[in-house]
């Protein structure tokens, strides 16, 4: 097993550990700390899987904007101070963790049993793959900027949309009421 | 390159998504919610990271990249709204538990 192997497997584990973190712990500010935790050790997998740029965008919404949103919320509906009562003795629990471990069971089955088909259709090599690195970096910056303007476009779009939508919503309740 | 073989990702893929649809079922906290949504689209973008690089390992397709960069703008979008929403039905409701919330309901 290389260091680059090694690497990977710790970030894959500690991405899952830090996944399950978020939904287990009781104090949710811990989750949304465990939450940005996943998001660097993701970005880590990316970074190691030659994708620099999702990396640095992968720090830059989840590990930062959607934190921080996450930490406002927390704070202006006083989350951390009266937690919602944990499930206890709630059959959906048993019902929902059983669930998810079958559908678990099941996939790894499936994927050790049968060849996956898309993975036919991944393995076929485009024609750039056997260029240096510092091209293929050039190519798909180039790609990125160059030929994906409407999709950039759109996403202006929605996140004015978003913003929009976050204004109508967090009006204050006289104006709304009026 | 040496790197980590396809099922590995697949398994680990398969994993958050798990975690993801684990907190969607059993938890009532919104904001808990929310979090689910936000494992399941990373469990969504690795999965399509690892499809794109599986051709030969240190290369990854720019397709994929766009993509994945447009879905993590319009999940960064959602999150703001959904958490908009949140802090509305907490002001509405007082409470973060979405049984609280039956007058949503038909």
């Amino acid at each position: 097993m290389t260091i680059t192997v090694a690497w990977q497997l710790a970030l894959l584990a500690a991405t899952c550990g830090f996944a399950l973190l978020a939904v287990e712990l009781h104090d949710i500010l811990h989750a949304v700390l465990a939450l940005l935790a996943m998001s660097v050790c993701l970005a880590g997998i990316f970074w190691q899987m030659s994708a620099p740029f999702l990396a640095m965008f992968q720090l830059l919404i989840y590990g930062g904007a959607i934190v921080a949103l996450f930490i406002v919320t927390v704070a202006l509906t006083g989350a951390r101070a009266r937690s919602v009562k944990a499930p206890g003795r709630d059959p959906l629990w048993v019902m929902g963790g059983l669930t998810c471990v079958a559908v678990l069971v099941l996939v790894y089955a499936l994927i050790r049993l049968r060849p996956f088909e898309t993975l036919g259709y991944a393995q076929l090599a485009p024609v750039f793959v056997e260029a240096s690195p510092s091209i293929v970096m050039q190519q798909v910056s180039h790609f990125l900027w160059e030929y994906r303007g409407p999709d950039l476009i759109a996403q202006g779009f929605v996140a004015l949309a978003a913003a929009l939508g976050c204004i109508a919503l967090l009006r204050p309740p006289h104006r709304r009421d009026s | 390159m040496t790197t980590l073989p396809v099922h590995y990702y697949l398994l680990g893929t398969f994993a958050l998504l798990t975690i993801g649809f684990y907190c969607l079922i059993t938890r009532r906290n919104i904001i808990r919610l929310v979090i689910a949504i936000d494992i399941l689209t990373n469990a969504a973008h690795l999965l399509f990271i690892v499809f794109a690089s599986s051709a030969k390992p240190g290369f990854t397709q720019p397709l994929a990249h766009a993509l994945i960069i447009v879905s993590m703008a319009m999940d960064g979008c959602v999150v703001a709204v959904a958490l908009a929403l949140v802090t509305l039905a907490y002001r509405r409701y007082g409470s973060r538990d979405v049984r609280q919330l039956r007058k949503l309901r038909w």
